[in-house]
């Protein structure tokens, strides 16, 4: 079956270079709708990494818990806009899912885990499916360790649920609709699986073939306690590959069991999913374009999470930066401190995307899917002067 | 429509069930209702039973054996039917089934804002709109919600009869969902109060919709309504964990009992179906469980010991007591179905039949606590008589 997003992929591609001012007439797109009313305060919200992965049973083996990251950058408008860092309220609901803890047995395992005892539905850093971000020294507001599930209140499968952020300050509100991303598609089970066990059995009996353990007798057993994980922020044990390397090393000769176009899906969400579902996937740039191949990830001298592809191997404009130099995509700030992430959307969900619940939050802001590009939703009077994309700009 | 124990000698799980001599304490006979993959979905959803009907037709979602491994809408009548995609969408869920075998649900495309409700008779499906079936009641009428827009709407329940959609609003807050609907039009769900941050369980009843409260916490759920006037979901207590409860409503909708179900020992619990006699279904600490009479079971000591089985949640109860779920068999996500064993069935197939009668004869004479059906301490006549008129 062609999937929905395929069908729709040429009509992203045209709206990505209207936004970029680049004719669409040969490519057939629409007029933009006119950008809507917006209130004294403008909220621009992202999830940090695009999508985060997690387990949905923890009772064998765990790689990732329920973890979500959101961030919003909130902005007073007017001529010369502000950014608002702090004194503010700044509040994140689901509201279509509202509740984890029976979708998940994360609380059953997590203090065997984790070694904390968590009332349901509450997070490893104390938060949960609705509360309060805080204000952070980069300007932007935080919530970290949502623990989200990718199913609805109403029992729909739902990698890509919006979450409603509200900012107020000084009796003034606004706000936004923002994806928080998160799926337990990990494929084991292509090729970990035997009669009478589980896929995770089966992995933890072929680590102890293979490596001398005895994991199948430890379970639950969480494989960042051995191997250091910088997601988790775990040290691993001395002599031990890394997660990163050790599962993309373990596994790079045994792809071609995969019969996926897309074998990083074997493992990545997924062939569901579809996590990558940006512009770039848009324009055909594919995972390994950017990530590079599985052994180039496994290098143990890479850091995982932070040795992270960069714009600018890519992207370069006399006058133009397209990140932060030190700091990745989803850190980097430009045009007066706006977050990148702000006005592109996340990393693996830059807008357009090809889901049309990422494009949401620009259309809702100015009218059209793609970058914030539109002058007003910040600035009350249009500026005379040109963009500007770097650091410096004012 | 063939009734269960008809026709399950042709159902080739049964090989795995196959019981050679008297079966155990079992009080269910489980059903593994497979997938229409072919392969196993370890992390994926797999099969999930979502409806089941008074004679047992259960509705729900299956992988299918497309390399994207789609979900598709299923119906089980003794073997999975796939009833396939609506339009452009690539998944489905069929959540609902009435005993005149009208299905509601939806198909989808995840990441995409514009569900499609779909009414299916039978197995022929058709669109109903941009919104998202969840129930349908025995007149036909079906309820859900409408999905939050491109310009920033968030959804609200809905109610479809015959064409016309309804919006019920909300409790103040921006959403709400309709999880269920009774013969006499009764909704409940879930809202959103003013604060957009507390989920409220809602009745909707006489064209208004109230907030049925909590059992001494802040959030609340509903997921189903009888026509006997129970309601069933999860509620925070005092101690702001989620329990499942059951309320029992006036005429006038007002809750006259508030009963908290309990826990299986997780501190936490939540019920998803109710039938007439007020016996729920739900799920606490990943393992499914039974509610009734004040007694809440675990469904897995139900089903004999070493099935490979962990029913983790329950989800539709009919009349007749069948149980329909999810869990894994042998760490596979599976879809099941639990149907209340009879005791002239000694074996524990499903079915009366004449190995049983066999099972019965060997025992002839003797104390044979299995067969001894009468509980005379002797396995004899009356015990003869009994599988005779339990005969499938």
């Amino acid at each position: 079956m062609v999937h929905a997003r395929t069908r729709i992929r040429l009509t992203l591609v045209a709206a990505a270079l209207a936004a970029g001012g680049i004719s669409i007439g040969l490519l057939g797109g629409g007029p933009r709708q006119s950008a809507p009313a917006l209130g004294p305060i403008v909220v621009f919200g992202y999830n940090e990494l695009g999508m985060h992965c997690m387990n949905e049973d923890f009772s064998e083996l765990t790689i990732l818990p329920p973890f979500n990251t959101l961030r919003a950058q909130v902005i007073k408008r007017g001529d010369n806009p502000d950014i608002i860092e702090q004194e503010a309220v700044v509040k994140y609901t689901i509201p279509t899912n509202t509740r984890s803890f029976d979708k998940t047995n994360f609380w059953s395992y997590a203090d065997a885990l984790f070694g904390v005892s968590l009332a349901p539905d509450v997070g490893l850093t104390g938060h949960g499916l609705s509360g309060t971000m805080s204000a952070t020294p980069a300007g932007h507001w935080e919530v970290t360790g949502i623990p989200i599930t990718p199913n609805t209140d109403s029992g729909h499968p739902d990698p890509y649920p919006l979450a409603l952020i509200t900012a107020s300050k000084d009796g003034q509100t606004g706000s936004t609709q923002v994806v928080v991303p998160v799926s337990t598609e990990m494929s084991c089970n292509l090729c970990h699986h035997g009669p009478g066990i589980s896929s995770a059995t089966d992995i933890l009996r072929d680590h102890d073939t293979l490596h001398g353990t005895t994991l199948e007798q430890q379970k639950p057993v969480l494989c960042a306690s051995c191997h250091a994980d910088n997601a988790l922020g775990t040290p691993g044990v001395p002599g031990v590959s890394n997660l990163s390397s050790a599962m993309h090393g373990a596994h790079a000769s045994r792809m071609d069991m995969v019969a996926l176009e897309n074998k990083c899906y074997a493992c990545h969400p997924g062939v569901r999913t579809q996590c990558q579902r940006d512009i770039h996937l848009s324009l055909n740039i594919q995972c390994v374009d950017c990530h590079g191949g599985m052994e180039a990830v496994a290098d143990p001298a890479r850091q995982p999470w932070i040795d992270e592809p960069r714009c600018s191997t890519c992207h370069n404009r006399p006058g133009f930066q397209f990140e932060q130099p030190g700091q990745l995509f989803k850190n980097s700030i430009g045009h007066g401190g706006v977050h990148c992430a702000a006005c592109h959307g996340a990393p693996h969900a830059i807008t357009p995307t090809e889901t049309a619940v990422d494009n949401q939050q620009a259309i809702a802001l100015q009218g059209h899917p793609g970058v914030i590009d539109t002058c007003t939703v910040c600035h009350t009077v249009q500026p005379q002067q040109p963009f500007f994309h770097s650091v410096e700009d004012d | 429509m063939a009734h269960l124990q008809s026709t399950l000698l042709v159902l080739p799980v049964l090989g795995s069930l196959a019981i050679a001599g008297i079966a155990g304490a079992a009080d269910y006979v489980i059903i593994d209702l497979s997938t229409l993959a072919g392969f196993d979905d370890t992390n994926g959803p797999g099969s999930q039973a979502y409806g089941i009907s008074d004679d047992g037709v259960i509705c729900g979602l299956s992988v299918d054996a497309s390399p994207q491994r789609d979900l598709h809408p299923i119906l089980w009548d003794q073997s999975l039917v796939d009833l396939g995609i609506l339009g452009s969408d690539v998944h489905g869920i069929a959540f609902a089934i009435n005993n005149s075998g009208v299905a509601a649900g939806v198909t989808l495309t995840l990441g995409d804002t514009t569900p499609q409700a779909v009414r299916w008779v039978g197995v022929s499906g058709a669109g109903l709109g941009t919104w998202a079936a969840r129930d349908v009641n025995e007149p036909g009428v079906i309820v859900g919600e409408k999905p939050a827009t491109e310009s920033g709407a968030w959804g609200h329940a809905v109610r479809w009869t015959a064409g016309t959609l309804l919006d019920l609003g909300t409790l103040g807050g921006l959403h709400s969902s309709a999880f269920a609907i009774n013969d006499a039009g009764r909704i409940v769900g879930h809202s959103l109060l003013a604060n957009n941050t507390t989920s409220r369980a809602f009745l909707w009843q006489g064209g208004a919709m109230s907030d049925l409260g909590t059992l001494g916490g802040v959030r609340s759920q509903a997921f189903d309504i009888s026509n006997s006037g129970f309601v069933v979901g999860v509620a925070d207590g005092a101690d702001a964990r989620p329990h499942a409860f059951r309320y029992t409503l006036a005429a006038n909708g007002s809750v006259t009992q508030h009963t908290d179900l309990g826990e299986l020992g997780s501190g936490s619990s939540i019920a998803y179906a109710v039938n007439e006699a007020g016996d729920a279904v739900g799920s606490s600490d990943w393992r499914a469980f039974l509610w009734r009479d004040g007694v809440m079971t675990d469904l897995n000591t139900a089903i004999g010991p070493d099935s490979g089985w962990l029913l983790t949640h329950a989800t539709a109860i009919n009349e007749s007591g069948q149980i329909a779920g999810r869990g894994t068999h042998f760490g596979n996500p599976r879809a099941f179905l639990l149907t209340p064993r009879v005791p002239a069935d000694l074996n524990g197939d499903g079915i009366v039949d004449g190995a049983d009668l066999g099972l019965l004869l060997s025992a002839w004479g003797t104390a044979g606590p299995e067969a001894d059906l009468d509980g005379s301490g002797v396995v004899d006549g009356a015990d003869l008589g009994l599988v005779l008129s339990a005969w499938s």
